[in-house]
């Protein structure tokens, strides 16, 4: 199937001709049809924002610094722990009513292993990784330099193998757009912290400002 | 007045006052269809530009790149599902589907015809209504911003799909992020574990790449498909311009929502993001087939794209009417003014009503080069699409980063990508995240204003409320109305289904 | 063979790092100038103007970079982390500068953790009140205030901000007690003040010019102890010094900060190029045109009396604050 599972069914939009067994599953809160895998993730990560949110909630003083200035508090009936606390609060018996009817749904498919979906994710897994790679490597290596890497990478594994079909998305593109947002938009992107890697980048832009905006 | 407004019009008889009003509309749609780079931040760092230039070309010349930079917005959302904006998330709720039908020209003609007509009619009621609507603005507190929020959300709410726990699950984590950082009464840091990056609260820009861009992205991935449009379309038609018949049907939907924005646009603080809302809301509600949007319907593009648009007009007037901006747009718009030696406030019409009157026509007549200037560009954009999503995806990565290092530190970067795995996470499990967003951006005001009104009210809550601001009474208790209708609705149902 | 190769090779390298081993022109990339606060402010628009001229003077391009937040404080922080090579400075004010700092844990010491690099004007907090208000001069504004405490509404643009300070002075100095209504900024103060809902507040001349000549706001008196002069609609107004309260006193300077530890060379090169700047006719005219005038300091008198700053707002905190920290 080509489509995603991140569809809502015609069932979720119509208020009207829902039938009872519908309205009992959306008023549970596990509106959609789940895949083994899901379902145990659901209930995790239901159960997860539960405790997190009654654990915000209970520590919220502790999480409140001060730097503020208690004059001018004297008719404001709220402090400034009141509304998260709230918030959290509400969230925390939400989130312990949709972990019960997530286990509720677990349950039909206690039997069934999941293994075999871990495949399905694992692309969108290891692209994560990419980016979590390039977030952490930007700064180091330079915006020029982080992004042919990244590029290169997600093209290869997108499928691209003509070697010709990288010059554009992997050498001209990101020079390009560090040279239009830094030198047109005056927004500044990071610059290597390896100063061979620096000193290539400037004499680049330098000659691009050079011939081209001169 | 009138001879003002005369002389004003014999201004408008040069051609370079819309060639500049052109290139903003460019760069605008250019900046507005990259993710994360505001229109805001183009418009600053075009403001040097138009020191350069003289009042007459250089303020027109801004107002270009904030129109062009909601359109740009809405292209990437329509196309990507990736709003460019925050005016532009609304309209990635039936956008991205129109396009993997193949239908994504007329997605983007419908969003441009009605971002045009949303605009020009909003811009020509200011013009002509600028005192009156000045009036009404000083009327607009604290507690009646509280009150028109609290009814936006609970109208937007009540057209919302799918598991209401799971939506309220989306709303309150919403709500709760929007609080991280620095509380606007007192001063103090909340929830900020010690980290200096969050000391600001959680940035709009990182998380908005992280909720929309990433779970794209991660998408996309995920599905074989070489590229975004569904295999099964037939290539040849996805170039198929928007019929006269379906833009007929979404007429209604258009005005309703010009008025709705217009509306908006004179409550400070609430903004595009939420007229976008409203529009697609109230374009739910009023539809025959409500069950048609969110899976590519027109209408779905119509609601929020003309709301969004129609902000544009009134949020000008508290800046021309008493120098005071409404919004960061606005506060750049100022500087522009004032750099030229004009200072909008209660003389300005007086002392240069001409001038004015000029510049507000010029702003009128920058809808009819962005109907133009869109029509040409969009068909280059809707094949851009089909390219491989080898391509494009590391460009859109690429852009992703860009948008989040330009206003924010490395650390935001890793704020986008936590934001971005739990949020494809969620998305999977089937949370709706539009409410957690919409709840993101109001959270901070709504305890603002809330906080404000009590100190107004000095402890004397009802009284303040309904004897000396009759408005806010009048949202609040219309919207105690409105739940109370849709509980009631839901129970004669339930009784029938029973029964 | 082999020793010929290693060292063509080392050869090579050498060749191409020589460059880097030239001592290099500061500046010969564009700098940063961070703003810790959000776009359209003053702040934003001196820097707009500023940094179109400075760029000219010092041969590269100054970058604006805007990182609003937390008070100021987020901004701050980044440029008090950021590599002191003269690569990344800040534009910023003296309540960011010197008083937030001390009000919270900010992750860095104010005085040591930055060096001035010049001040290049300042803009003095003047007391207004709409026009229907039963007062009418500062006298018998505290009067009124004291004979209705707790009703009156005076308004403020955030905390620890430039338009708070002078609140928090005046509400020491006379005792009275009022109703603190906070604000996001001067602009929605001044809206309160044009609608009626705030009785009372702070503004800059910027602001408060028209709307005095249309005569919807009455101003009281200007902070501090010089007066306005030269000012066309403001010269007569009495400062807060020769009304009696000395102790009113604040003004908001506008400053360039470089991270401290930035190479003594650079440092003299950004500060002559602000003693530059303020003598180029195009940034005279700018700054006329917003409204504004240039009271120039250079960095090395600004960095003088800090420390002596720095102490008088420890002291007006403890005074008004919760403690600080």
């Amino acid at each position: 199937m080509p489509e995603t599972t991140s569809e809502p069914r015609d069932r979720d939009l119509q208020p009207e001709g829902l039938s009872v067994t519908d309205m009992a599953d959306l008023e549970a809160g596990t509106a959609g049809p789940q895949t083994p895998l899901l379902a145990r993730l659901e209930v995790i990560v239901t159960a997860l924002i539960c405790l997190t949110a009654a654990l915000i909630s209970i520590m919220m003083p502790r999480l409140v610094e001060s730097g503020g200035i208690e004059i001018g508090r004297s008719y404001a009936t709220m402090s400034a722990s009141l509304i998260p606390r709230l918030i959290f609060g509400v969230l925390a018996v939400v989130a312990a009513v949709a972990t019960v009817a997530a286990f509720h749904r677990f349950r039909e498919f206690k039997t069934v292993d999941p293994g075999d979906e871990f495949d399905r994710y694992s692309r969108a897994a290891f692209v994560a990784l990419v980016i979590l790679a390039y977030a952490l490597t930007v700064t180091w290596l330079g915006f020029i330099l982080s992004t042919m890497i990244v590029a290169a990478v997600i093209s290869y594994f997108l499928g691209l193998r003509n070697p010709l079909a990288f010059i554009p998305g992997v050498l001209i593109v990101p020079i390009l757009i560090r040279f239009i947002f830094e030198r047109l938009l005056f927004i500044s992107l990071p610059r290597s912290r390896i100063e061979s890697v620096g000193h290539v980048e400037d004499q680049v832009i330098r000659f691009l400002v050079e011939n081209l905006l001169q | 007045m009138l001879d003002a407004f005369f002389h004003g019009f014999e201004l408008l008889l040069r051609l370079d006052i819309y060639f500049y009003i052109a290139a903003g509309l460019i760069v605008g749609m250019f900046v507005g269809a990259m993710p994360g780079l505001t229109t805001i931040l183009a418009m600053a760092v075009l403001l040097p530009v138009s020191f350069k230039l003289e009042p007459m070309l250089g303020i027109p010349f801004l107002v270009g790149v904030y129109k062009g930079g909601i359109y740009g917005g809405s292209i990437s959302a329509i196309l990507v599902g990736i709003p460019g904006t925050g005016a532009s998330i609304a309209t990635t709720f039936d956008g991205p589907k129109l396009t993997r039908q193949g239908k994504g020209r007329k997605a983007l003609e419908m969003a441009l015809y009605s971002s045009t007509i949303g605009d020009t009619i909003s811009d020509i009621v200011t013009l002509l209504l600028i005192g009156p609507i000045a009036l009404i603005i000083l009327l607009i507190g604290p507690p009646e911003v509280f009150a028109i929020i609290i009814f936006s959300l609970i109208l937007i709410a009540s057209v919302s799909s799918g598991s209401g726990i799971k939506g309220g699950i989306a709303a309150l984590l919403g709500l709760g992020l929007g609080l991280v950082g620095t509380e606007s009464i007192d001063g103090e840091t909340r929830m900020t574990f010690g980290l200096s990056a969050l000391s600001g609260g959680i940035p709009l820009i990182p998380l908005v790449i992280g909720v929309f861009a990433l779970p794209e992205i991660f998408d996309a991935v995920e599905s074989r498909a070489k590229s975004f449009i569904s295999e099964h379309v037939d290539l040849k038609k996805t170039g198929e311009p928007l019929r006269w018949h379906e833009f007929r049907k979404s007429i209604r939907t258009i005005l309703r929502s010009t008025a709705l924005g217009t509306g908006i646009g004179m409550v400070p603080g609430v903004g595009q993001v939420v007229a976008a809302f409203v529009g697609y809301a109230a374009a739910k509600r009023a539809s025959k087939h409500p069950e048609t949007f969110g899976k590519g319907e027109l209408d779905g593009i119509a609601g929020p794209e003309a709301a969004n648009n129609a902000v544009n007009g009134p949020t000008l007037v508290p800046l021309l009417t008493l120098g005071i901006p409404g919004d960061n747009v606005t506060a750049i718009l100022l500087g522009a003014f004032v750099a030229h030696g004009l200072r909008p406030g209660p003389q300005i019409f007086n002392e240069q009503g001409p001038l004015l009157y000029a510049i507000l026509l010029s702003i009128v007549l920058a809808n009819i080069l962005f109907l133009g200037l869109g029509y040409l560009l969009l068909k280059p954009f809707a094949k851009a699409i089909q390219l491989k999503k080898a391509y494009l995806i590391p460009v859109i990565v690429a852009l992703a980063f860009v948008g989040t290092l330009s206003t924010g530190t490395a650390s935001d970067l890793g704020i986008m990508f936590v934001t971005g795995v739990c949020a494809y996470i969620l998305r999977k499990l089937k949370f709706d995240l539009a409410p957690l967003v919409i709840a993101f951006v109001l959270a901070e005001p709504i305890e603002l204003r809330l906080s404000q009104s009590m100190l107004y009210a000095r402890g004397d809550i009802l009284g303040y409320l309904f004897i000396d601001r009759p408005i806010a009474s009048v949202f609040l208790l219309a919207g105690i109305a409105w739940i109370l209708g849709m509980i009631f609705r839901r129970y004669r149902r339930h009784r029938r289904q029973a029964g | 063979m082999k020793l010929t190769r290693i060292l063509g090779n080392l050869a090579l390298g050498a060749a191409l790092l020589a460059p880097l081993a030239a001592h290099a022109q500061y500046p010969e990339r564009p700098i940063t100038l961070v703003l810790p606060m959000g776009a359209g402010g003053s702040h934003d628009l001196h820097a707009r103007g500023i940094t179109s001229i400075v760029g000219d003077i010092l041969g590269q391009p100054m970058v604006v970079k805007l990182v609003p937040g937390g008070a100021g404080m987020k901004g701050t922080k980044e440029v008090a982390d950021a590599d002191p090579d003269g690569y990344t400075i800040i534009f910023t004010h003296n309540g960011f500068d010197q008083i937030v700092p001390q009000t919270r844990d900010a992750g860095f010491d104010p005085l040591t953790s930055f060096v001035s690099v010049a001040r290049i004007n300042q803009a003095e907090p003047i007391l207004c009140a709409p026009a229907d208000r039963p007062f009418k001069t500062l006298e018998e504004f505290v009067a009124y205030a004291k004979e209705h405490p707790g009703e009156i509404n005076f308004g403020h643009s955030g905390n620890w901000g430039a338009l708070h300070i002078p609140t928090m002075q005046l509400i020491n100095a006379t005792g009275i007690d009022v109703n603190l209504i906070p604000h996001q900024g001067g602009g929605p103060a001044l809206q309160a003040l044009l609608a009626g809902e705030d009785d009372i507040g702070y503004q800059f001349a910027t602001g408060a010019r028209d709307h005095v000549k249309a005569g919807s706001i009455n101003c009281f008196a200007v902070a501090g102890d010089m007066a306005l002069e030269g000012d066309p609609d403001f010269a007569e107004l009495p400062t807060m010094t020769s009304l009696g309260y000395p102790n009113v006193s604040f003004t908001m300077e506008r400053i360039f900060m470089a991270p401290a530890g930035v190479p003594e060379d650079r440092l003299e090169k950004l500060r002559n190029a602000f003693a530059e700047l303020i003598e180029n006719k195009s940034f005279q005219s700018f700054i006329n045109n917003i409204g504004e005038k240039v009271v120039f300091q250079s960095g090395s008198d600004y960095e003088a009396k800090r420390p002596d700053r720095i102490e008088e707002y420890r002291m007006l905190i403890e005074t008004v604050g919760s403690g600080g920290n």
